[in-house]
């Protein structure tokens, strides 16, 4: 594998790359594994450095979960068949009968809103049960500075130019405040 | 019962002291008014100036940017051995930049890189006013605006307007005790605001624990860059003299000149860049001049970000780029009026 494409591999992965190459360097990994390898440690490291990474994981995790795919029956489900029978007047009936009960819905959810006295009543939780919820981190792509420019594109040696210029920047920054802030601050907005 | 001064046997109620002084200020001819105004605002700015000389601090701040908002975290500390800081990113990705004296390090854990700044030329431009601040009165207007509070104090609202269009305007929020900058906006022609810094809170401690001020990222396992920029010129009689910029603002005078490397994104292909420092003592304007290469070809034209504008064009087989804090207009001026020291002559200044 080419340092070439271990440096594309990581600007992939900084969201510095275009759509283009991205698609180009997807369909390499494909092929090679030596590749493929290298681009899943890269997001683990990254998920590392973002903290994250759940506080453990089976080393066996993925292929645990690619056997459940595999066992996990495909599951049909039968096309609806059209209701052609129902006549109009039954229609009507039915609407009636749908409005009737939405109304009674909202009318019960007022009335329960506005006679509640005290603090809204709490899910309790038994003792010694205890709720896992699993919530998935998917960190954002991370986004370079938004310029607004006559160009379709703006090249990062742009960025690299306003980072020099920062440095030296004069008067109005806070009092005693490095203005290296505009370097850190403005690389992480999604 | 109400005090009464006693005069030649007449009293004078603190009522009739009130209509005189209401009478007086009313035919007082407009412009005294004016310089009262902008003699305190002076006095305030220069106040602030001062403040931050060894001010020791933690913070959290928000900058916006266009539609780009940055929430950060600083800690700074003054002393002997110079100034020391701590700012830490709270957005994205947990970035953080340490300051010590002259050196500054910042470390990025999204491209597990430390940029390590050595540059001597922080000395030439700090980030407080220039002092006092009737240097930069010919190009500048001060006045109050009147007070508001920001994190939660009190402050004044000291406008700096500019004389000409050639630069931007600025509105600042200045503690009323302690005369720290709370909040600071930079304005532009038809009054809209580009870019805007506050402070959401702010802590003045008797003293900060060195603890705070380590970086909590160690770095261990990063790619790292020293950019170590020395100056062109100064004291080196055999340095190349720099490129002539034709044509400045009024005021903007040549800080700084020097050779670097475009930071860490062109690590794996550096090129010397000439960056030449503009600044009329508010505003700055960097000048970045290197040879043209085929890549170069699309990057012509103007950008802005926020406050910032740029313009590139390429002339006598140079891309120059010139990025500042003043309008688009001034940006393309003064890159179009960019020329070598052969074809460049004497420098013309802006006929206001």
């Amino acid at each position: 594998m080419s340092d070439s494409r271990v440096e594309q591999l990581s600007a992939m992965v900084d969201g510095h790359l275009s759509e283009k190459e991205c698609h180009h360097l997807m369909d390499e990994s494909l092929m090679d594994p030596k590749l493929r390898d290298r681009w899943m440690r890269y997001h683990l490291i990254g998920d590392a450095m973002r903290e994250g990474l759940p506080k453990r994981i089976s080393p066996e995790f993925a292929k645990r979960v690619a056997l459940a795919l595999e066992k996990e029956p495909a599951i049909f489900v039968p096309r609806r068949q059209p209701i052609f029978w129902v006549k109009p007047a039954v229609k009507f009936a039915w609407g009636w009968a749908l409005a009737a009960s939405v109304m009674a819905a909202v009318v019960l959810a007022l009335h329960q809103k506005m006679s509640a006295t005290g603090p809204t009543p709490t899910k309790t939780i038994e003792p010694g049960v205890q709720q896992h919820v699993e919530l998935q981190f998917a960190p954002l792509p991370i986004a370079t500075v938004r310029w607004n420019s006559e160009r379709s594109k703006t090249p990062p040696r742009l960025h690299g130019y306003l980072v020099n210029h920062n440095q030296f920047k004069a008067g109005m920054d806070m009092q005693g405040v490095s203005p290296h802030f505009r370097f850190i601050g403005y690389e992480t907005s999604p | 019962m109400r005090p009464a001064l006693r005069t030649s046997g007449h009293s004078v109620s603190p009522l009739d002291i009130v209509v005189l002084w209401l009478a007086i200020m009313a035919v007082m001819p407009l412009p005294l008014w004016a310089a009262d105004a902008s003699s305190q605002a002076r006095s305030i700015l220069n106040q602030m100036a001062k403040a931050a000389e060894g001010l020791e601090y933690e913070g959290t701040f928000v900058s916006i940017r266009g539609s780009d908002v940055a929430t950060l975290r600083v800690i700074h500390k003054g002393g002997a051995d110079g100034e020391r800081e701590r700012l830490t990113a709270l957005n994205g990705l947990p970035k953080e930049v340490i300051r010590k004296g002259q050196e500054v390090t910042c470390i990025s854990p999204g491209d597990r890189s430390v940029v390590v700044d050595r540059s001597p030329s922080h000395q030439l431009l700090g980030t407080t006013l220039p002092q006092p601040i009737e240097k930069i009165s010919e190009f500048y207007s001060f006045n109050v605006l009147g007070g508001d509070r920001v994190a939660g104090r009190p402050t004044w609202v000291v406008e700096i307007k500019p004389k000409d269009a050639d630069r931007y305007g600025y509105r600042l929020w200045v503690d009323t005790s302690s005369h720290l900058l709370l909040k600071s906006t930079v304005i532009d022609t038809n009054n809209e605001i580009l870019e805007q810094i506050l402070f959401t809170a702010i802590e003045v401690p008797k003293e900060i624990p060195e603890s705070l001020l380590r970086p909590s990222i160690s770095g261990k396992g990063y790619t790292w860059y020293i950019n170590e920029a020395q100056p062109v010129g100064g004291s080196d009689p055999n340095a190349k003299a720099p490129w002539q910029v034709r044509w400045l603002p009024r005021g903007f005078t040549m800080q700084d000149h020097q050779v670097n490397k475009v930071n860490k994104m062109n690590a794996n292909n550096p090129k010397p860049v000439s960056h030449l420092l503009l600044s009329d003592g508010l505003a700055t304007v960097s000048v970045f001049i290197e040879k043209l290469e085929k890549e170069h070809e699309s990057f012509t034209g103007l950008s802005s970000l926020g406050a910032v504008n740029t313009f590139s064009t390429t002339a006598h087989d140079h891309l120059i780029t010139v990025v500042g804090e003043v309008p688009k207009a001034t940006v393309q001026q003064i890159a179009v009026s960019v020329a070598p020291p052969s074809v460049g002559g004497e420098p013309l200044q802006s006929d206001h």
